[in-house]
């Protein structure tokens, strides 16, 4: 920060119109979002958690009336962070923390406790000195009243914020499914973060292979893929990062890796990379199948070749206005017309990807609990997930991300859809 | 827009109209809108514009804050189908944050037009700053002001075509 010049803050996420479009569709006069990935999308701070096992006390409020003036409402120990990170938002509204002494009475001044000298005379600290109120909730009626919103239909993506809110609003609206439908659809800054993650987990995955030699187990894969995506600037989450398991011998169930013990990893395996993690909150996921320590013809089966052109399919059509099971079913006919074996067997879904795995508002249905059969439209963020079951030297795995475009899939892994097997091409 | 050579320094460089000979329907819908919240004056209020009543045109739209002291103009707000076609968004930065040189002053100069102007310009030209190719690009500058004199804001529309 020089010269009382504001510090320049981080490209704005939210697709504004997008979100304003719903609202008006859903008759939501604003939304009110304090869930940690909603913050973020709408305000581009990502500020550290005060304990990283907390969400952090933060509110943005939207009016659809007034997008160009959204209201960030914060704890007054997070000025240091605006100051540092920067936020598209203007209107910073400070309140009285936990950290401001119980046994002193509240004084305007305490907010400069927490004003780092980097500060300046920044713009917006002459109005979050204005606006440092007692308490969070004051902050919100505050915010409400400026915007001309109380008695209006509110939108909150928690709802135990909203009842606390309920004598300012007229009625209560779903503001996670709001958020949801909205980040569904990405941004061009959205584009190249979801870009940079996908780039980590390419390059974590292709560093894992790398390490391998004979007598690693499970677990030394599963660390050394943690390690590996750590290195490349990602974060992975407890307990780890790979997540779609690779069973032993003839199991050819489809589970996840905490119901396994360790076991060794040996030639001829088929390794299902399904790797998790984040890079600046934008989630990475997929990968491949890697067949350990495999040879040219490895990659020519049937259910490898199938796969690929299974995928090669719906990359054709992914396109706006198609709709998934549609997509399905394309995917489902190119294993057939492939030669793979039982093409009815074949496990094919899609989700959206972005702040979270989902990205998308699943209808009447609870998000998470259900794929959904939504329509897609440009710009979306898409997982495909692709699998010939069987066992472990049989199956066959590939998940791959893509944005849907008018000319059908853009891939974000730079890497082709073969499988890996160690071997340098 | 001036011919010949690509210069990257001279971007912003477009043809002005101040008759407003609209192709783009968009920008026409947005001029009408505009105007029709003049209520006898030379330019409405930012208050007087609910993004409610003209949500088709919002992916086409930007605001902007003019600073006058030290001039500068500032990205308040801009719509998704130009920050697709740009490949970036500026929501939040001022235009000294994003240019600078020559390119900052001929910017910068569009928009003084309309502040000193106080009424809109039509600018059209072949979009040499978006990241995706276009045919043509064609925008409209729309002055608004609290107390009827001094520009606070600008409205603008803007419109990418293919042909």
């Amino acid at each position: 920060m020089t010269g009382g010049k504001d510090r320049s803050p981080a490209p704005q996420l939210v697709n504004i119109d997008r979100l304003v479009d719903l609202m008006n569709r859903r008759d939501v006069d604003a939304v009110v979002a304090s869930s940690h990935q909603n913050l973020y999308y709408l305000s581009s701070l990502n500020a550290v958690a005060q304990k990283s096992d907390e969400p952090r006390p933060f509110a943005v409020v939207i009016s659809r009336h007034a997008p160009d003036h959204p209201i960030l409402i914060m704890p007054e120990y997070y000025m240091g962070a605006m100051a540092r990170l920067g936020s598209w938002i203007k209107d910073i509204r400070p309140y009285r923390s936990m950290i401001s002494p119980l046994d002193r009475a509240a004084q305007k001044r305490d907010l400069d406790r927490f004003v780092p000298n980097s500060v300046g005379n920044a713009a917006w600290i002459a109005g979050a000195r204005e606006a440092y109120a007692e308490t969070m909730i004051a902050s919100l009626e505050s915010a409400f009243k400026d915007l001309r919103l109380s008695g209006r239909r509110i939108a909150f993506d928690d709802a135990r914020l909203g009842m606390r809110m309920l004598e300012q609003v007229d009625r209560l609206a779903d503001g996670f499914g709001l958020l949801m439908s909205a980040r569904s659809v990405k941004s061009p800054v959205e584009i190249e973060m979801l870009r940079k993650s996908t780039a980590i987990n390419q390059t974590a995955i292709e560093a894992t292979i790398g390490q391998w030699t004979p007598g690693m187990t499970w677990f030394d894969l599963t660390h050394a893929y943690n390690v590996a995506a750590t290195e490349a600037g990602g974060f992975v989450h407890d307990p780890g990062a790979l997540v779609l398991a690779s069973p032993r011998g003839g199991d050819t169930s489809i589970a996840f890796t905490e119901e396994f013990d360790d076991f060794e990893i040996e030639p001829g395996m088929r390794i299902m990379f399904d790797c998790h993690g984040t890079k600046d909150l934008y989630c990475w996921d997929g990968g491949k199948t890697w067949i350990v320590d495999g040879q040219p013809e490895d990659t020519k089966t049937p259910a490898a070749a199938g796969t690929k052109n299974a995928m090669m399919a719906i990359h054709e059509a992914l396109k706006p206005g198609t709709r998934v099971s549609d997509l399905v079913a394309t995917g489902r006919a190119a294993y057939a017309k492939s030669g793979t074996a039982d093409p009815d067997a074949c496990i094919l879904f899609l989700h959206g990807l972005g702040l979270s795995h989902l990205d998308q508002e699943i209808g009447e249905e609870v998000e998470g609990s259900a794929t959904g059969d939504f329509i897609l439209a440009e710009n979306m963020a898409v997982a495909i997930h692709l699998l010939v079951p069987g066992g472990a030297q049989h199956r066959f795995w590939l998940e791959d991300i893509a944005l849907v475009t008018p000319h059908g899939a853009d891939r974000i892994f730079t890497w082709d859809l073969d499988p890996q097997t160690g071997k340098t091409e | 827009m001036t011919q010949g050579r690509y210069d990257p320094d001279r971007r912003f460089l477009p043809s002005i109209d101040t008759d407003l000979n609209y192709q783009s329907e968009n920008l026409e819908k947005l001029y009408i809108y505009w105007h029709s919240k003049l209520d006898g004056r030379e330019m409405p209020s930012r208050d007087d514009l609910d993004p409610v009543e003209i949500p088709s045109l919002l992916p086409y739209v930007a605001l902007i804050e003019v600073h006058w002291t030290p001039r500068r103009f500032f990205w308040r707000l801009i719509g998704t189908h130009i920050t697709n076609a740009l490949g970036y968004d500026t929501t939040g930065f001022y235009f000294d944050d994003k240019y600078s040189g020559q390119a900052l002053i001929d910017l910068m100069a569009v928009y003084e037009r309309v502040v000193d102007r106080r009424g809109p310009i039509r600018h059209f030209g072949k979009p040499t700053f978006a990241e995706k190719t276009f045919g043509q690009y064609e925008s409209t500058h729309f002055p608004l002001s609290d107390d009827g004199d001094r520009v606070e804001m600008i409205l603008v529309g803007l419109e990418f075509l293919t042909s």
